[in-house]
């Protein structure tokens, strides 16, 4: 069963399972990341819920659109690897990688 | 809609029901007739179990109702204690609700009696103070989903441009950090160096080229209680010698669009300051009449009874503490749906 991996914020780590037919951020809440506060409900307007994604390659990965990239360069824990979980579909593509809670903002 | 039962909704002040008043309101969309006794304060169902007049139009006589129609008597209880045209047998009786009175408010309990246990009660013990000049209650009928009146306590970014002229000016840009736990939420915005507002000028502590560092922290239980802290003191002050108010918002719901809105206001500075009150309390009343309630029914409207989250709002990174106060109630509603 294809799979990736959540650090959560207590630095404690485990798996999911792959479930097409969902953004990122609607998996991690199904799978009990109330941590990931997703206040707007994948609206793109708030970025409360931001992740960093590891061991992937990020350049399959959709591009992101103008308005994301704004909302990722206000936060304080922007980096290289900063996604809004609500803008990305799961897929096979997320088959082994790790998906990283940053510090609260 | 549906409503949380198994919890504690305030139904009156307290100064609302003195001798032998009988207080019809509806809470949850339930008629209540409430009155008090020598046992405290009792809540009944608002209907004659005979032709379904309301008990709140007849008198209180002995500790119990008596009907206005045709003069059938209930206690607190909901037993029947008199009637005029033949026996009493046990069949005849009314709903009753358990009640209790604290914090200078009447509360009602709506949901599994057994359940009703008053240390569940919001801590609003600040209303319990002894300077009869540092409070005031308030109370206001509004036309719109409670909810709608949370969001507006657990968001105060509105005031920056709802109350601009007196509340506002901090909000915006300041970081709201939200903590939450098993039943509260608590949000607060925490500024230094700050110009006072036009309520802090008007203490007459600090003058309006002073600066202040302030803080606002709300707190929320569940469903519809929230306690407001409002605190400024001078610049490195510790928090301990701010001046500071502390108030209640509590949003009973009346029916699926109209709410009770009981509001308190106590402060620690000039509190035996009869005059400062008034006009202290004059200009509260102002703002909530004229500014939230205006707004927040203005909104009720243009929603058209839709439920926020069906409406798919922009939400902003500022909504954080009112949609997690609205998760939580949705979280205990499902819980005493599946409980039930």
């Amino acid at each position: 069963m294809p799979k990736f991996s959540v650090l959560n914020r207590d630095k404690l780590s485990s798996f999911v399972e792959i479930q097409e037919g969902q953004s990122l951020m609607e998996c991690l809440r199904n799978a009990g990341y109330d941590e990931l506060i997703a206040i707007c409900g994948g609206n793109c307007s708030c970025a409360t819920c931001h992740v960093y994604l590891r061991d992937i390659d990020l350049e399959t990965l959709p591009k992101k659109s103008e308005d994301e990239e704004a909302l990722l360069e206000g936060l304080q824990y922007f980096s290289n690897d900063s996604r809004l979980s609500c803008q990305i579909q799961v897929n096979h593509l997320l088959d082994g990688a790790t998906v990283v809670i940053p510090p609260e903002e | 809609m549906t409503f949380l039962k198994n919890c504690w909704y305030i139904v009156a002040w307290s100064d609302e029901i003195v001798g032998d008043t009988i207080l019809a309101r509806r809470i949850c969309d339930i008629p209540l007739a409430v009155f008090k006794t020598a046992d405290g304060p009792k809540a009944l169902y608002d209907s004659c179990p005979h032709r379904f007049a309301p008990l709140s139009m007849g008198k209180v006589e002995n500790d119990s109702i008596v009907c206005g129609y045709h003069g059938l008597g209930f206690n607190g209880n909901g037993a029947c204690t008199t009637n005029p045209h033949g026996p009493i047998t046990k069949s005849m009786c009314v709903k009753s609700y358990p009640a209790v009175e604290r914090h200078k408010a009447v509360w009602v309990w709506l949901g599994d009696a057994e359940k009703a246990n008053p240390d569940l009660i919001p801590p609003l013990d600040f209303q319990d103070t002894q300077y009869e000049h540092s409070i005031g209650f308030g109370y206001l009928h509004g036309k719109a989903d409670y909810k709608l009146y949370v969001d507006n306590i657990m968001d105060l970014s509105h005031a920056d441009f709802l109350h601009v002229n007196t509340l506002g000016g901090s909000f915006v840009g300041t970081k709201q950090e939200v903590k939450e736990d098993d039943a509260t939420i608590t949000a607060r915005w925490s500024q230094k160096n700050m110009s006072p507002n036009a309520l802090h000028i008007s203490v007459g502590t600090f003058t309006a080229d002073a600066k202040v560092d302030r803080f606002t922290e709300v707190t929320f239980y569940v469903p519809c209680t929230m306690t407001l802290i409002s605190a400024f003191g001078a610049l490195d002050a510790p928090e301990s010698e701010y001046l500071r108010t502390i108030g209640s918002h509590v949003m009973v719901p009346e029916t699926a669009t109209t709410v009770h809105y009981f509001f308190s206001t106590t402060r620690n500075f000039r509190q035996e300051d009869a005059e400062f009150n008034k006009i202290y309390l004059s200009k509260r009343d102002q703002v909530f009449a004229k500014e939230d309630k205006p707004m927040i029914e203005a909104v009720e409207e243009r929603m058209g009874g839709v439920d926020l989250f069906a409406k798919k709002p922009l939400l902003l990174k500022s909504d954080e503490a009112a949609i997690r106060a609205r998760r939580k109630i949705d979280d205990f509603i499902k819980r005493e749906q599946q409980l039930s």
